[in-house]
């Protein structure tokens, strides 16, 4: 075999791009020459600190994808003002109400779905009045006003503008995800429970549990949702202590 | 975005289409990563922790996958935690802190094998440095090859090349620049001869 041949089926053999037979018989080849071996052993040292440059620059850009998805960075505002005024939020709420107190006649079978599960616990999150900040007074209060009369699509961006500067403050990460459950987009209220959790934040770390559990719910994740929702299950002193082992035996069913 | 199914969320996965690709590691991260989190803060890790640790386990996944060495037997969300379970357990016994887990969730058996690719050793990070030094259209014809695990003929495509083997000389030429920077390294002489 010539030595561009040899060199390709060395790099063949590394990659796994051999057939079986061919693999065999190329193992056999190495245990007979040990000067094979050797130069499959430089190439797999070769290959690997190629692919291991490659790797931290991939890592970089899950770095990227992180600052993105987890911490909301490049996230945009869903699109305000300037688009023509959809339906009244009311009628929207009515509707689906309709339409899950429908789903839920028509698929009354013997369990439910975690759809179903989070239709029947889900709340939304009251905010306390507490936790004013004095430099967004004004801001805040509009946002608070929105929020408790269910304009969700309008409140969410003032939420956003407020988090900018304090992403510690927790209720206001947890409004913000449940203006998005509300809006139904349960992924992206996600990470604003997964802030809220990192925080933690004893006052409000049962109820970021609870929604975030109830978010994998509504994703469709009983797994994940279980994560969650466990801890409360075995806490005595949580007040979602029922309502939490109540969907876990459901989830087992 | 829609919701993959993890069916769904591998095929985009192995897809040679880059936005395919970064769809599916973002659905990965909205939809896995708060598990992760609540994990490895249960365990005493911070915040920071938890983005490594699951930067290095979407790594182990992408790179089997990419290799078409995945077998799953279990669901996505087990195969990531399980090697985050692995991962994380490794540094806490680093750190010599007595080591004793809060599971969430049920884990598998992860192959120690698969979670070398995140080791470095003292070859790997000196051929990474002289990959550096190779101009950035070689760092990305080895990568689309080598790591992405891309055929020439869709590199050749991605790289706005005539055709694959134009892309197959390329490559070729890229490699030779590689191995001349190892000759020429006193660390690496020993090592490739």
């Amino acid at each position: 075999m010539d030595e561009q041949g040899k060199y390709s089926s060395i790099e063949a053999y590394l990659l796994g791009q051999l057939s079986e037979g061919e693999r065999q018989a190329f193992e056999e080849r190495m245990a007979a020459e040990p000067e094979l071996a050797q130069q499959v052993e430089q190439e797999r040292k070769l290959l690997s600190g190629m692919a291991y440059f490659s790797q931290q620059q991939f890592k970089a850009e899950l770095q990227a994808i992180h600052r993105e998805v987890i911490e909301g960075e490049a996230v945009k505002p869903p699109p305000e003002g300037k688009k023509k005024p959809g339906l009244p939020w009311w009628l929207i709420a009515l509707v689906a109400l309709g339409l899950a107190a429908l789903l839920f006649w028509w698929l009354q079978g013997p369990a439910p779905t975690p759809q179903q599960l989070y239709a029947a616990h889900y709340e939304v999150f009251e905010l306390p009045s507490a936790s004013r900040d004095p430099d967004n007074q004004a801001v805040q209060a509009q946002a608070y006003a929105l929020y408790e009369q269910g304009q969700y699509q309008q409140a969410l961006p003032l939420f956003e503008q407020l988090l900018e500067n304090q992403t510690n403050n927790i209720p206001l990460q947890l409004a913000a995800g449940n203006c998005h459950l509300q809006l139904n987009q349960a992924q992206a209220a996600l990470p604003y429970f997964a802030r809220s959790l990192a925080a933690d934040d004893l006052l409000y770390r049962d109820q970021a549990r609870w929604y975030a559990g109830l978010t994998q719910l509504q994703l469709g994740l009983p797994e994940a949702a279980r994560a969650y929702l466990q801890p409360l299950a075995d806490d005595p002193s949580s007040s979602y202590q029922t309502q939490a082992q109540g969907i876990l035996k459901a989830l087992k069913n | 975005m829609d919701e993959l199914t993890d069916d769904q969320l591998i095929a985009a996965l192995q897809s040679s289409d880059q936005l395919e690709v970064n769809k599916a590691l973002k659905g990965l991260y909205a939809r896995y990563y708060p598990v992760i989190a609540n994990f490895v803060s249960q365990n005493n890790g911070s915040a920071d922790d938890a983005a490594d640790i699951f930067q290095d386990a979407i790594i182990v996944f992408y790179r089997k996958i990419r290799t078409g060495e995945l077998q799953l037997n279990c669901s996505v969300l087990t195969y990531l935690y399980s090697v985050c379970r692995n991962l994380w357990l490794y540094r806490l016994r680093g750190r010599k802190k007595q080591v004793q887990l809060n599971d969430e969730l049920e884990s598998i058996p992860i192959d120690e094998n698969s979670l070398d690719v995140l080791m470095a050793d003292e070859s790997k990070e000196q051929i990474a440095s002289l990959m550096a030094r190779l101009g950035e259209g070689c760092q990305r014809i080895l990568r689309y090859f080598y790591f992405d695990r891309l055929r020439m003929r869709d590199i050749a495509q991605r790289m706005g090349l005539a055709n694959e083997q134009v892309a197959k000389n390329k490559k070729a030429g890229c490699m030779k620049k590689l191995k001349t920077l190892i000759g020429e390294s006193p660390g690496l002489q020993q090592l490739f001869r």
